[in-house]
């Protein structure tokens, strides 16, 4: 193997590095040591607004690969009478296409509308358009700002419970933790013993709730609402419910797994909660059997391997907290076969 | 920095990798991994244009992927001068005009950025243990990062070097 030990490396190239190294470093201590509204976070902030216009583009890129897949496998036919029923074909298809995509969007605005009214929630609709550029941050960026009256720190809904907090707003766009972050922590309840702790993400996309005192009995099915303890979330909303407890109670060392209700990753509408009533965690979010069917797989992505059925004995409540995990109830009994509205 | 052929090409590959990062990347995820093209380019051409590469691309790239991907600004901006630095040196030193040489380094490298990266997020206070971080972060990016950068010297080779480095008659990667 021949070595090349060249001393090519002018001086000016070592002061450079050194200048880069300390620019760098400076930049990471001054990030650290600052606050959320600190210079360097306003400036990310800044960079984060701009770049949102950019981050839809990657929206429409996934239709557009698979439409260069169907337009490649296409090419084998070329006949005249082929052409007349790929095209008659193309139309049918284009309308079953938008009448599907307009149901499944009128079963999200539902959705979004069935917790809103249940809540009394003051806020706004937004279209989620950007997910995070790289892999250590799972956040969302929402075509909702400022100017809507969107502010850091606001707690956002997705069409079956809480995905997140805002954590940086721009003009006309917001960026949102989800609760799945390692970073992110909410102050939260179960709603059936009224047991607080907080509800983490973590780096295998799963949320725990911890701090859970050792002797409280928690039971897979168990409803989860956001407490409000700390201000950061409002309070009495749908997290998710319980899906595995590992280790009984009495046990420090429990863990108890929640499955969110509803995978974030299709999640294309969201809604940003400036206030909800104040009695919030008493109420009973329930969906309708469509809008259940609708998010059948979505849950069963979410709490996929988690499934309390896996567990066996468990109750129809616990059946249907991770099968469709669409249910908030005060005792947290399954309730979506009856395809009522909402109830209080 | 003066208007050379291959600065310019730096420099317009640069943005495309700032492009791609913020409109691609996200949408060619894979599970938790999400590809970094801009480690992927600092890397290749730190090995591509060992002479050239310079501390000024790597930093202010670095810089642009802390900014608006949200993580601790000048973590990545750091990493990426240090290790580019290296992986520039080491390929100076140990050229031996075989392909071997460079794609063990634009591996090695990539590797120490995505480790070193998530021992800068874990210090920074991600709530997250190095262990867990390296098993569902640093190694599937790191994998995505590699095969990136594998597909990208072969085109950084032809753009951003003019005239192949090698001795008359040895083969060279064209």
């Amino acid at each position: 193997m021949a070595l090349n030990f060249q001393n090519n490396e002018t001086s000016s190239g070592r002061v450079s590095l050194i200048i880069a190294l300390a620019v760098s470093l400076a930049c990471l201590g001054i990030y650290a040591a600052e606050g959320a509204q600190g210079p360097l976070h306003k400036v990310q902030s800044l960079f984060e607004g701009a770049a949102a216009p950019l981050q839809q583009a990657s929206v429409p890129l996934g239709a557009a690969v698979d439409e260069a897949e169907q337009a490649n496998a296409d090419n084998g036919a070329d006949e005249d009478t082929m052409a007349a029923l790929r095209e008659q074909n193309e139309q049918l298809t284009q309308q079953l296409t938008t009448a599907e995509e307009q149901r499944l969007e009128n079963e999200r605005l539902r959705s979004l509308l069935n917790l809103r009214d249940t809540y009394e929630i003051e806020g706004v609709a937004a279209r989620v358009i950007g997910r995070s550029t790289d892999a250590w941050n799972q956040d969302i960026t929402l075509d909702a700002g400022s100017n809507q009256g969107v502010e850091s720190g606001l707690t956002v809904m997705g069409p079956t419970g809480v995905i997140g907090q805002v954590i940086s707003v721009s003009g006309n766009s917001c960026r949102v933790r989800l609760l799945t972050d390692p970073q992110s922590g909410a102050a939260a309840m179960v709603q059936s013993s009224r047991a607080e702790g907080i509800v983490r993400g973590s780096l295998d996309g799963l949320l725990y709730l911890e701090n859970i005192s050792a002797d409280v009995n928690i039971q897979v099915g168990d409803v989860v609402l956001t407490s409000g303890l700390g201000g950061s979330y409002t309070r009495g909303l749908l997290i998710g419910t319980v899906a595995r407890v590992e280790g009984s109670a009495g046990n420090d060392s429990r863990r108890i797994v929640v499955a969110p209700n509803g995978s974030v990753d299709l999640l294309q509408e969201a809604l940003v909660v400036f206030s909800a009533a104040s009695d919030a965690a008493d109420r009973t979010v329930r969906f309708s059997s469509d809008d259940a069917q609708g998010a059948e797989g979505e849950s069963d992505q979410a709490g996929a391997g988690d499934s309390p059925d896996d567990d066996g004995g468990e109750d129809g409540a616990a059946s249907d907290a991770s099968g469709d995990g669409k249910t908030a109830d005060e005792d947290g009994s399954a309730d979506n076969a009856d395809g009522g509205e909402e109830g209080r | 920095m003066e208007l050379t052929r291959e600065n310019v090409a730096a420099l317009i590959g640069a943005v495309v990798a700032v492009l791609l990062q913020i409109m691609v990347a996200p949408a060619i995820a894979l599970f938790s991994a999400i590809p970094n093209f801009i480690v992927a380019f600092c890397v290749v051409r730190a090995v591509a244009a060992p002479y050239q590469a310079g501390s000024l691309i790597p930093l202010a790239l670095g810089l642009v992927f802390d900014l608006v991907g949200g993580g601790p600004v000048g973590g990545m901006a750091f990493v990426l001068v240090l290790v580019t630095f290296f992986a520039s040196r080491l390929f100076a030193a140990l050229n031996n005009d075989t392909l071997f040489m460079p794609v063990t380094i634009i591996l090695v490298s990539t590797m120490l950025v995505e480790v070193l990266y998530g021992l800068v997020v874990v210090a920074c206070g991600a709530g997250v243990s190095f262990g867990e971080a390296l098993l569902y972060r640093v190694l599937p990016c790191m994998l995505y990062d590699c095969v990136i950068g594998l597909l990208l010297y072969p085109i950084a080779i032809r753009v951003l070097v003019e005239k192949p480095l090698g001795q008359p008659g040895t083969p060279v990667l064209r």
